[in-house]
C-alpha cells in the first residue's frame, strides 16, 4: 500500500482520538462501571467492550482490554500498509513483548511465577511467539534461556548471564531488554526504511527515551538522592536532543535545577502545577501530535500514533484509579495529558 | 483606516479586594487582561493559590451527571451562593438524598446483572436434574459458578493446583463454567481465580432442585428486582426535577466563579497590595470607571497604549458598518500591528468591486445576496462579505447584460433607453476587458506603493519608505516603466530619451540595489554595506543584491501580469455558462429547465469559490505584500463569558 495512502488512514484514525470532551465526561462518573457504561458508547472502544457487563466487570480486565484495543488497532493500520508482522513494523508487538518479559523478569525474581502466570494479558498469546504462559514454569534463569532460546531476546538475555551461569541482577536484564527492544526499532528502521524515514523514527525513539529518562532520573534524585555518575548508568543510550545534554541534566544539584536545564530544551513545559510524569506525558504528546501532523512517512506516522494510543490508554487507567481510590476527579482531569 | 486607540491601564489595591476588581474587569466587559507580575512591575509575583471551585464545579457535575441531568443551560445570577462553604452545603443537601437512592439503584443493577448470569448458568445446566442445592453441601469440595474471559481460560491448564474447571459455554469473549477444588484450598483457589478475572455468579441460597426451577425462580427473582429499580429510577428523576433549576445555575455560578478565580493569576502581587495591568479602548475608559464605580479602595491609572515596553497593545480594527465584515480576510493574514495601517477598508473596497467583475451575472449575484443574507444570521462576517460581493456582482452582470448565464436578457431594456450596443460583452471585447484587468492591477500596485511610502515614514522606516522596492525609488522605477510601455506601444509616442532613462529608470534601480548602504547613510551617517554583518565584502553585497533585484524586477512583472486572472474569468464565467447554455439546447423541454437550474448552481457554486480564492490570493500577495506589517496582538476582553467558557 502507498505510504500516503497508510499516513492518510493513520491520520483519520488519529481524528478519532480521545478529545477533552470525552476525558471530561469519563471523570464526571464516579463508579467503575458508569465509565465502563460510558466508554461502552464510545466509537473508540464500543466493540472491545460490546460484550462486557458493566456492573459486574473486574476493573483490572477493563484496563485489559482498553490496552488490548491499541494493539487491535496497530494490527489493523499495519495490515492495511501490508506490512506483515516482520522487520520495522512488528514494533508494537516487540514493545509488547518487552514489557511483558520485563514483568515475567520482576516477578520471576520475586518467586511469584504464578502471579505472573496470571497477569500476563490473555490476547497476548494471540499476538506473540514467546512462549510467555510456558515461562510461568521456569524455576532458574537457565531455564528461562532455554525457554526463550529460540527468540530474538536470547541473545541479550544470554549476553549479560555472569560467567559462572546464575542471574545477572533484575535491573541490569531489565535495561538490557529495554535497550534490546530500541536497538532493534533502529536497525529495522535503517535496514527497511528510507534515510529520512529513518530519521524520524530515530528522533520519535529519542524524544520517548529523553522523557523517559528525565522521568526517572527526577525520581531517582529526589526520593533516592542517586549522584549523576549512578543516574547516567541506570539511563537508556538514546536521546534526541544529545547524550552531553542528557549528562549535563543529570549532573544537576537538585530537582529543581533539573527543571530548569529542561525548561531550555524542546521539552520545556509550563504547567508547574502538575506532576512529573503528567508534564512529561503532556510534552511527549505534543511532539508526537506534531509528527503526525508533518510527516509523510507511513512508518513514522504509525509508529508516533501508537505513542498517541499508549498515551490515551494511561489516560483512561489514570481515571479508573481515581474513580477506584475517590480521588480528586478535577484533579485527575488536570493531569490528563489530552 | 488607522487602528482603535487604546489606553493602558494600571489598577492596584488591597489583596482582599482583588476579587471586586476582578468582578468590576468583568462587568465592564472590555478589559484585556495582562501579566501584573511581568517584567515592568518589580517584585510582583504570581499569586499560587489552589482554585477552591474547581473542585466543587466537578462534584456538581458528576452529581447532575449521576442524577441524570446535564448543567447547561443555568444562569448565573439566579445561585446567589458565593462562598465555598455555601455551595458545599447544598451539594451536602442534595447529594445525601441521592447517595442513598444511588446506592440502592447500584445495589439493585448489580443484583439484576449477577442473577441474570445465574439465570444464564444455570440455562447452561438445564440438562442437570440434579438438585444443585446439593452442589453446595459437598462436605469436601467447594464449587463455583460463573465466567472468565475466554482468553484467561487458556491458562488454567499452566496452575500447578488442585482444581478442575468445567466449562459450559463460550461466546467468543467470556468462557462459561464451574470450578471445584478442595474445600481446604478454597480461598488460595478464589485467589487464583480473581486474579484471572473471574466473574462469580452466586447461585442463591433459595435455589433448589433442578436447574430448570432453578432457573425460572431467577427469572421471577429478577423481574421483581427490576420493579424495584424502576421506582428507584423514578425517585432519583423526583429528586432531579426538585433540584435540577438549583444545580444547574449553581454550576453556572461555580463556572463563572472558577474563572473569576483564575484571573487572580494574572495579578501581581506585593505583601498585600495587588497589580492588575491590561488594556481598554479608549472609547471604552467611562465603561470602566462606571464598574469600578463603589469600589473607591481601588486606584485606577490611565496611561498611553505604548508607555510599557514590555506589554504590547493589542489591536482593535476600527471598521464601519460597510467594511466591517472584511476585518475576517484581514485577521486570516494576521492582525496589524498596533497603530499601524489598517487595510479592512481597501480590501472590503477591491474585493467586492473585483468579485462584481469576475462573477458579475444578475441573477447569480441576486442569489449570492440572497445566501449572504441567509449564512449572516450565523455567521456576521461571511454573510455581510456575501451580500456586498453579490451586490457588486449583480451591478457588473447589469453592465454585461448577463443574467443567470443569458447574455441578452437584458438587451430590451437597454434599447428602451437608447443604448443599443452593451460596451461590455465578454467574447466580443476581449483585448479590453484583458487590458483592463492590467490596468486595474497596475493601479492597485501604484496604490500599495503608495500606502507603504507613507506608512513606512510613519514607522520611520527609511529603507522601506524610500530606497525599496516598494517605495519612492520603487514606485518611480514601475510607474516610469509603465509609463514608457503604454506610451511607446499605445499611444505611439516616443519617451525612452536618455534623460528618462537615466532619471526615472537607472537612478532608482541603483537606489533600490544600493538601499541598505543608502539607508545606514542616512540613517546613521556612515558607509557600511551590511547593518548586522561587519565583514560583509563589496562582492557578497553585489551578488546578493544581484539576486535581490532579479526578484524584485521579476515580481514586478509577475504581479502586473497576476492581475490577468481578474479578466480571465469574466471570460470564464460567460465560456461555462455557454457551455450550460449549448447542453440546454440539446434537451427536450422538460429537461431544459432542469439543466438551465443545475447548471447555473454548478458554476455558481464552482466559480464563485475560485473566483473568491483567487481574489483572496490576488489581495494577500500582490496588494498585502506591498506594506502590510502583520503580527498584532489579538484584543480578547475578559467577560463573563469568556470566562464561562473554560
Amino acid at each position: 500500500m502507498s505510504a500516503d495512502a497508510t499516513v492518510a488512514k493513520i491520520r483519520t484514525v488519529y481524528g478519532g482520538a480521545l478529545k477533552s470532551a470525552e476525558y471530561h465526561e469519563m471523570t464526571n462518573r464516579q463508579s467503575v462501571p458508569e465509565l465502563c457504561e460510558y466508554l461502552k458508547t464510545l466509537d473508540r472502544y464500543s466493540s472491545m467492550l460490546a460484550q462486557v457487563e458493566p456492573s459486574t466487570v473486574h476493573r483490572g480486565y477493563l484496563e485489559q482490554l482498553i490496552r488490548k484495543e491499541s494493539l487491535v488497532t496497530y494490527r489493523r493500520l499495519s495490515k492495511f500498509q501490508q506490512s506483515g508482522s516482520k522487520g520495522f513494523y512488528s514494533f508494537y508487538i516487540k514493545k509488547r513483548e518487552t514489557i511483558q518479559l520485563i514483568s515475567f523478569m520482576e516477578m520471576f525474581y520475586a518467586g511469584l511465577n504464578e502471579e505472573f502466570l496470571a497477569s500476563v494479558p490473555g490476547y497476548m498469546t494471540e499476538y506473540s511467539r514467546l512462549p510467555l504462559l510456558e515461562l510461568s514454569a521456569c524455576r532458574s534463569y537457565d531455564e528461562v534461556l532455554k525457554m526463550l532460546r529460540k527468540t530474538e531476546y536470547y541473545k541479550p538475555l544470554k549476553k549479560i548471564q555472569p560467567g559462572g551461569g546464575g542471574a545477572p541482577p533484575l535491573e541490569k536484564a531489565e535495561r538490557a531488554l529495554r535497550v534490546y527492544y530500541y536497538n532493534s526499532v533502529l536497525s529495522s528502521a535503517k535496514k527497511e526504511l528510507s534515510d529520512a524515514e529513518y530519521k524520524q523514527i530515530q528522533k520519535l525513539i529519542g524524544t520517548d527515551v529523553d522523557l523517559i529518562n528525565y522521568t526517572n532520573a527526577y525520581r531517582m534524585r529526589k526520593y533516592f538522592s542517586l549522584s549523576g555518575e549512578e543516574i547516567e548508568k541506570r539511563s537508556l543510550p538514546f536521546s534526541r536532543i544529545g547524550k552531553q545534554k542528557m549528562q549535563q541534566l543529570y549532573q544537576t544539584d537538585d530537582p529543581e535545577d533539573m527543571e530548569r536545564f529542561i525548561d531550555k530544551t524542546i521539552y520545556r513545559n509550563d504547567e508547574p502545577d502538575q506532576t512529573i510524569e503528567s508534564r512529561n506525558t503532556k510534552t511527549r504528546l505534543a511532539l508526537v501530535r506534531h509528527v503526525i501532523e508533518i510527516t509523510t512517512s507511513a512508518a513514522a506516522a504509525l509508529y508516533a500514533y501508537m505513542m498517541i494510543c499508549d498515551i490515551e490508554a494511561a489516560n483512561i487507567i489514570h481515571i479508573i484509579e481515581g474513580i477506584r481510590y475517590k480521588a480528586d476527579l478535577s484533579e485527575i482531569e488536570a493531569q490528563l495529558a489530552v | 483606516m488607522a487602528t482603535e486607540k487604546m489606553e493602558l491601564v494600571n489598577i492596584n489595591g488591597r489583596l482582599d479586594d482583588l476579587d471586586k476588581a476582578i468582578g468590576a474587569i468583568l462587568k465592564s466587559k472590555s478589559f484585556h487582561i495582562e501579566e501584573g507580575f511581568s517584567h515592568s512591575a518589580t517584585g510582583y509575583r504570581q499569586l499560587s493559590e489552589k482554585n477552591p471551585y474547581t473542585t466543587l464545579l466537578k462534584r456538581f457535575t458528576v452529581l447532575a451527571t449521576g442524577l441524570g441531568t446535564d448543567t447547561q443551560g443555568g444562569d448565573e445570577d439566579k445561585c446567589t451562593l458565593v462562598t465555598p462553604e455555601e455551595f458545599e452545603s447544598l451539594y451536602a443537601k442534595i447529594s445525601e438524598n441521592y447517595d442513598r437512592l444511588d446506592t440502592k439503584r447500584a445495589e439493585l443493577d448489580k443484583d439484576i446483572a449477577l442473577r441474570s448470569e445465574a439465570s444464564l448458568q444455570t440455562s447452561h445446566l438445564k440438562g442437570l436434574n440434579e438438585d444443585i442445592s446439593r452442589l453446595f453441601t459437598l462436605e469436601y469440595t467447594s464449587v463455583r459458578f460463573g465466567r472468565l474471559p475466554s482468553d484467561n481460560a487458556k491458562k488454567l491448564k499452566y496452575f500447578e493446583r488442585h482444581f478442575f474447571f468445567f466449562p459450559f459455554d463460550d461466546d467468543g469473549a467470556y468462557t462459561y463454567g464451574m470450578y471445584l477444588c478442595p474445600k481446604s484450598e478454597k480461598e488460595e483457589t478464589d485467589e487464583i481465580f480473581k486474579t484471572l478475572f473471574f466473574e462469580r455468579t452466586r447461585i442463591p441460597d433459595f435455589v433448589k432442585g433442578s436447574a430448570l426451577k432453578a432457573y425460572s425462580d431467577l427469572q421471577s427473582e429478577i423481574a421483581e428486582d427490576k420493579k424495584d429499580l424502576e421506582l428507584t429510577e423514578s425517585q432519583i428523576h423526583e429528586l432531579m426535577e426538585k433540584y435540577r433549576s438549583e444545580l444547574v445555575h449553581a454550576c453556572a455560578k461555580l463556572k463563572y466563579l472558577k474563572g473569576a478565580y483564575a484571573l487572580r493569576k494574572q495579578a501581581g502581587v506585593l505583601k498585600d497590595k495587588f497589580l492588575i495591568k491590561g488594556f481598554i479602548p479608549a472609547k471604552n475608559r467611562k465603561e470602566l470607571e462606571q464598574a469600578f464605580g463603589g469600589l473607591t479602595e481601588i486606584e485606577l491609572t490611565f496611561l498611553p497604549a505604548d508607555c510599557d515596553s514590555w506589554l504590547t497593545p493589542p489591536t482593535v480594527l476600527k471598521n464601519s458598518f460597510l467594511t466591517r465584515p472584511f476585518r475576517m480576510l484581514v485577521g486570516m493574514y494576521g492582525l496589524p500591528v498596533y497603530g499601524g495601517f489598517d487595510p479592512t477598508g481597501l480590501v472590503a473596497v477591491t474585493y467586492s468591486i473585483m468579485f462584481g467583475i469576475m462573477f458579475g451575472d444578475l441573477g447569480q449575484g441576486f442569489l449570492v445576496w440572497l445566501l449572504g443574507l441567509f449564512l449572516g444570521r450565523k455567521n456576521k462576517d461571511l454573510g455581510g462579505m456575501m451580500t456586498r460581493c453579490g451586490f457588486f456582482s449583480m451591478v457588473f452582470g447589469t453592465l454585461y447584460g448577463s443574467v443567470f448565464g443569458i447574455e441578452d436578457m437584458l438587451d430590451p431594456m437597454y434599447e428602451s433607453i437608447g443604448i443599443s450596443q452593451l460596451p461590455v460583452r465578454a467574447f466580443e471585447s476581449t483585448n479590453f476587458i484583458l487590458f483592463t484587468a492590467v490596468g486595474i492591477g497596475i493601479f492597485l500596485i501604484v496604490l500599495s506603493m503608495m500606502i507603504n511610502i507613507v506608512t513606512s515614514f510613519k514607522r520611520k522606516d527609511i529603507e522601506s519608505a524610500v530606497f525599496g522596492c516598494n517605495g519612492i525609488c520603487g514606485l518611480i522605477f514601475y510607474a516610469s516603466i509603465i509609463f514608457a510601455v503604454v506610451a511607446t506601444v499605445m499611444l505611439d509616442m516616443k519617451v525612452m530619451s536618455a534623460p528618462f532613462v537615466i532619471f526615472l529608470i537607472v537612478i532608482p534601480l541603483i537606489c533600490i540595489f544600493c538601499r541598505v548602504p543608502f539607508t545606514l547613510a542616512v540613517k546613521y551617517k556612515k558607509w557600511k554595506l551590511s547593518e548586522h554583518d561587519d565583514n560583509m565584502t563589496f562582492g557578497g553585497f553585489f551578488v546578493e543584491n544581484f539576486f535581490e533585484m532579479f526578484e524584485f524586477l521579476l515580481s514586478y512583472v509577475s504581479n502586473t501580469m497576476s492581475f490577468l486572472r481578474v479578466g480571465g474569468f469574466v471570460m470564464s464565467h460567460a465560456g461555462m455558462m455557454l457551455v450550460v447554455m449549448t447542453l440546454m439546447d440539446g434537451m427536450s423541454k422538460v429537461g431544459q429547465p432542469i439543466v438551465f437550474v443545475i447548471g447555473n448552481l454548478f458554476v455558481m457554486a464552482m466559480e464563485g469559490m475560485i473566483v473568491a480564492i483567487q481574489i483572496i490570493r490576488l489581495e494577500f500577495y500582490e496588494i498585502f505584500s506591498r506594506f502590510y506589517v502583520s503580527g498584532g496582538k489579538e484584543y480578547i476582553p475578559v467577560t463573563p463569558e469568556l470566562v464561562n467558557e473554560d
